[in-house]
């Protein structure tokens, strides 16, 4: 593995491109930010293409680029259909959500539920989000800086303080704008650079191994699985979670989450925002997918170059000095044997009668790497160190650092790194204009001049921004940090998105309804969570339900106590109805704890609800009088 | 609140045939080399 130095060239793409990058940024908007909507807003005056470019680059962090074409070398292009819910996300967001953000000229997503319900929702709303991207926020910029660390040698806590001051750097003093600009830029080199690396792996195979042979292999070694249509919902990416919990992840994400609302309604019209979504609803499905097919490229590449069993170069470091290296090496001396069979069967492509010989090897090498990573777990545990045994994360940088001309490495670095910027400015943004707006402007300092919001809103994005380098260099400290953050997204999100869903689809529903819904809505996810997920996972048994679907389990609940709370004393048709979703919904609690959830629960309680929902709305006459 | 109802837009059901062309196209190709 190359943890020496870069090579000058390297450091001078990489230099030269994020340099520009930022002072792109601060020139762009050095005039501007004489008020909180040129500071908030980005002046409302972004094109559609900025937007969607904006919006690609908030939701593409870096880990995107280092951990999903490793994910494609170990398990296959299946992960592209979690993506499938997004372009009807975006649908729906252009037809419901941002024309109501827009007719009510909103600074935040949040702003807006005070004008539906109360002020209480709004910070209650607020809040929860506050919460969970302020811990994000620092796992964005720990999670690459991590891996950059193990891999070039770098100091992690050096790495993390420079990447969150150069994004503190040009979000404090441009604001909105500054992110939309420099998220443009950050895109190109993203595009360029993913680009680069495809078409040098694809010169980098043997002669006579063309892309269609490629392929062929990759079909061969079972990489080429894109669809699942399996009813089982504990399968994390099928054609149904990627339609259904796909929708319902994007529309929360997109549609309420400040990091990404704050990219659209810097639009110069509603138009112009509508556009960028579905620039973007027309591009992420296939970005992915080629991300995807990158990986599953470099994995056909490593069939014809040596690899090694675990690609986490601090992983094998440990072992080498462990008591288990003598079998740790007999794994790998079998692992090498068996690549040089395959390169051998390989170098002419896949012929049908050795189909069957290539997955048996394959199955053989995945046994080897599962027994490898059982080792180095036991080597965490004796040494009392953290070493991640799974290396999806390393797979695509050890093809990078190893194999990528000069120069070009450097480019591929400034990805990673423009990844990780352009996410962190997003949400360092978002969390300064929520704590102004709703809660500094809102709560505690009303009738101030703008020019005191625009301070505040500056000092908060600062304020914000040491935060998270904060939480990134403690990261290191705590177990398992990064899927906490994305258990904490889980938890909250799904009440978030109920909340909104109650605010645009279920007129008859007041304030006071949904805030109480939402308190016990998140009290009974977090004691879902604890008793039926961590606490069985930390006993090694099976979770009742997959941290993932707490998203969609939060949105349910906090619709339906809003709901019983609203129409608790109306007439018949309603009644029966809700009775109906209430036996349902205790059937579904039922049949996760002993069975499982499957996509019948799931679609029943979605038809139930939207019963619900056009019954609401058409008998005006059942609710006398307002329900708060 | 008495909003306007929005208009369905043509651009719409471009980005959803789009995609499920996509979702179409990619399952063909991988279908292809998939054994």
């Amino acid at each position: 593995m190359n943890t020496g130095s870069l090579d000058w060239r390297d450091w001078l793409v990489l230099s030269v491109t994020l340099l520009f990058i930022v002072s792109y940024g601060v020139y762009k908007t050095r005039k501007e930010n004489n008020g909180v909507k040129d500071y908030i807003k980005g002046g409302n005056d972004t094109k559609w293409w900025t937007i969607g470019l904006s919006v690609m680059a908030t939701q593409a962090s870096a880990i995107t680029f280092l951990s999903t074409p490793g994910q494609a070398f170990h398990d296959g292009m299946g992960f592209v259909q979690f993506y499938f819910g997004l372009p009807i996300a975006m649908v729906i967001i252009c037809l419901v959500f941002i024309p109501m953000y827009y007719k009510l000229n909103v600074y935040t997503a949040y702003e807006y539920l005070e004008t539906r319900f109360d002020l209480k929702t709004r910070s209650l709303t607020a809040i929860l989000f506050l919460i969970q991207r302020g811990l994000a926020a620092g796992i964005t910029i720990y999670a690459p800086a991590i891996i950059l660390s193990y891999v070039l040698g770098w100091d992690l806590i050096t790495l993390n303080i420079i990447i969150g001051l150069v994004v503190i750097f040009y979000t404090v003093s441009g604001g909105t704008k500054a992110v939309n600009v420099t998220q443009k830029q950050q895109m190109i080199v993203i595009f360029t650079g993913m680009l680069t690396a495809f078409f040098l792996i694809m010169k980098y195979m043997p002669d006579g191994i063309t892309f269609g042979k490629a392929l062929d292999i990759a079909g061969a070694s079972d990489k080429m699985k894109v669809l699942d249509f399996s009813f089982d919902l504990s399968n994390r990416y099928t054609v149904w979670t990627g339609f259904l919990g796909g929708t319902f992840l994007m529309l929360s994400y997109f549609g309420t989450d400040q990091s990404q609302v704050q990219r659209y309604l810097s639009g110069k019209s509603l138009r112009e925002s509508q556009l960028g979504l579905l620039f973007n609803g027309l591009l992420k499905v296939p970005m992915q997918f080629f991300i995807l097919l990158t990986g599953v490229m470099v994995f056909v590449f490593y069939q014809f170059n040596a690899s090694p069993l675990n690609f986490n170069p601090k992983a094998n470091e440990a072992v080498i000095s462990s008591a288990y290296y003598d079998e740790y090496k007999e794994l790998e001396r079998k692992h090498v044997d068996i690549e040089n069979q395959k390169r051998t069967l390989l170098l002419d492509g896949v012929q049908d009668n050795e189909r069957s010989l290539i997955y048996d090897l394959n199955t053989k090498d995945r046994a080897l790497k599962v027994q490898a990573k059982k080792i180095i777990d036991r080597v965490a545990i004796d040494s009392d160190e953290k070493i991640q045994s799974n290396d999806k994360d390393y797979v695509f940088i050890h093809f990078i650092l190893n194999n990528l001309p000069k120069g070009i490495i450097g480019l591929l670095l400034a990805v990673i790194l423009a990844a990780a910027m352009s996410s962190t400015a997003s949400e360092l943004n978002a969390l300064a204009s929520t704590t102004t707006i709703d809660v500094y402007k809102r709560n505690i300092q009303q009738g101030r001049d703008e020019a005191h919001y625009v301070k505040a809103s500056k000092w908060l994005t600062f304020g914000w921004g040491l935060l998270a380098i904060l939480i990134a260099c403690v990261a290191n400290l705590f177990d398992n940090l990064i899927q906490l953050v994305n258990i904490i997204g889980s938890v909250f999100y799904g009440n978030v998105l109920g909340i909104f869903l109650l605010a645009f689809f279920f007129k008859k529903v007041k304030g006071n309804a949904v805030f109480y819904a939402a308190v016990v809505t998140q009290l009974l996810i977090f004691l879902i969570y604890y008793f039926g997920i961590y606490r069985l996972e930390d006993q090694g048994l099976e979770p009742i339900i997959s941290y993932l679907w707490l998203n969609f389990v939060g949105s349910i609940f906090v619709i339906y106590f809003a709901l019983m709370y609203t129409f608790k004393s109306n007439n018949l048709k309603i009644k029966v109805i809700l009775t109906l979703t209430t036996l349902v919904l205790f059937t579904v609690i039922y049949d996760v704890i002993y069975t499982k959830l499957t996509i019948t629960h799931v679609l029943s309680l979605m038809v139930l609800f939207i019963l619900l929902g056009v019954f609401s709305k058409e008998r005006k006459s059942l609710i006398n009088g307002s329900n708060d | 609140m008495s909003e306007k109802k929005q208009r369905w837009r043509k651009i719409y059901t471009v980005v959803l045939v789009a995609n499920l062309v996509y979702i179409i196209l990619f399952y063909l190709i991988t279908q292809t080399f998939d054994y």
